[in-house]
């Protein structure tokens, strides 16, 4: 059975594998999916998902349209859709995102920014009843 | 117009090479694919003939004879920048090109699929000034597929001799990635069979970087059998990155080597050229 914090992508392989022995650098950027396992300085940015796992270190700046996070990450991380961090987590700064789940155990410091949907924001404000 | 190079390489007996010599005229001639025929000498070589086609502008350059035959005709035709369509029939059964192409092994087959011309233009890595199709292995040992032997322990036998050494990369001079490996390629096609995964599309402009970090006994031992697949990224944990431009910036003097043959040393850049390739391909390409 796969364990939690690993990648359970099936047939297909992220389009980026950062390996727990590998130390990256500069501004990691992708037009697919990453994984990272490995250490990361720098910045990490993909329009399609982010996996962080439990081993991971980063000190980065994040940008992704999904993100899994399990590892130590230092920096802002702006998601557009989905995030969540899991038990394993430790998230040092802010968050950007549209969905947040935090699991049980997670560490979270830093201030949180959910931008509301368009159709709530149209949505005329209900009168008061006198 | 059809134009053949044989190149019957070094380990052939001449008796045997003109045997499928024949044949093959006779199955180009079913097939209605005759053309003009050139045996590889020690003077005529692979380059020469294909400077000569060129010269004699024949629309489809066909190499018979092994990968390092085809090698040298596609860095020939690069270099010269020629709009000629390659085609090759294996005269080996092991070969890594023909598998990647689609070439069948039995040359009534591999005469077929060559009749049948489906062309691909297809990618071509750049090492220094020499132009590969499948891969280029970082290291004093290149990896590759390894006869498994006898549960898998000639392929661990193999491994174990691997020594491990830093690497550090740079891509598309965006970032820097380090780490101590056992094996690193850079893959622009490659032979997918026993792999996980899908890698190496000559198509998509990029180069897929591929990192074995270091094993110890036992996971060289869990791993032989997927590792002598030749595929790294089989093994759970080995990093795969994308870019058009690699430079490998140490260890200095790490031998940089092609299909077996070592071109140069680091620091060097690993490049998608902007030169492309017509290659008559079969439906069973590894892309």
């Amino acid at each position: 059975m796969a364990r939690k914090d690993e990648y359970t992508g099936g047939a297909t392989a992220p389009e980026t594998v950062v390996g727990a022995t590998v130390k990256i650098e500069g501004d990691l950027q992708s037009d697919g999916d990453i994984k990272v396992d490995g250490l990361v300085t720098g910045k990490i940015k993909t329009s399609k998902n982010l996996f962080v796992g439990s081993m991971a270190k980063i000190e980065a700046d994040v940008e992704a349209g999904n993100a899994v996070l399990a590892g130590i990450i230092k920096g802002d991380i702006k998601v557009k859709e989905h995030l969540l961090i899991e038990e394993t987590g430790r998230i040092d700064g802010n968050i950007s995102c549209g969905r947040l789940q935090i699991a049980d155990g997670a560490h979270f410091t830093g201030s949180c920014t959910m931008p509301e949907p368009e159709k709530a924001l149209n949505q005329p404000l209900p009168e008061e009843e006198e | 117009m059809y134009f053949y190079i044989f190149d019957p390489g070094k380990d052939k007996e001449v008796k045997y090479f003109e045997k499928i010599q024949g044949r093959l005229l006779n199955l180009f001639a079913e097939h209605r694919i005759e053309g003009d025929n050139y045996r590889v000498t020690s003077i005529r070589t692979v380059e020469l003939l294909t400077e000569q086609a060129v010269t004699a502008e024949a629309k489809t350059i066909v190499v018979v004879g092994g990968d390092g035959s085809l090698n040298k005709a596609v860095n020939t035709l690069a270099r010269r920048q020629a709009d000629i369509t390659v085609g090759f029939i294996p005269l080996d059964l092991g070969s890594t090109l023909a598998n990647i192409f689609g070439m069948p092994a039995d040359i009534e087959q591999a005469v077929k699929v060559l009749a049948g011309r489906l062309i691909t233009e297809l990618d071509l890595g750049k090492v220094g000034e020499h132009f590969f199709l499948s891969k280029v292995d970082l290291g004093a040992a290149p990896f590759g597929k390894i006869e498994s032997g006898f549960l898998g322990f000639s392929a661990m036998s193999r491994l174990l001799k691997l020594e491990p050494f830093t690497v550090t990369l740079s891509l598309e001079n965006s970032y820097t990635a380090t780490s101590e490996v056992l094996a690193a390629q850079i893959i622009n096609s490659r032979n997918n069979t026993g792999g996980h995964f899908r890698l190496g599309d000559p198509t998509d402009r990029l180069l897929d970087v591929l990192l074995l970090h270091k094993l110890t006994r036992s996971q060289i031992f869990r791993w032989r059998r997927e590792l002598s697949t030749g595929c790294l990224d089989n093994v759970p944990g080995a990093t795969i990155m994308h870019a058009k431009k690699i430079d490998i910036l140490g260890p200095k003097k790490l031998p940089i080597s092609v299909e077996g043959q070592i071109y140069t040393k680091a620091p060097a850049t690993v490049t998608v050229a902007k030169e492309k390739i017509k290659i008559i391909v079969g439906k069973n390409r590894q892309f």
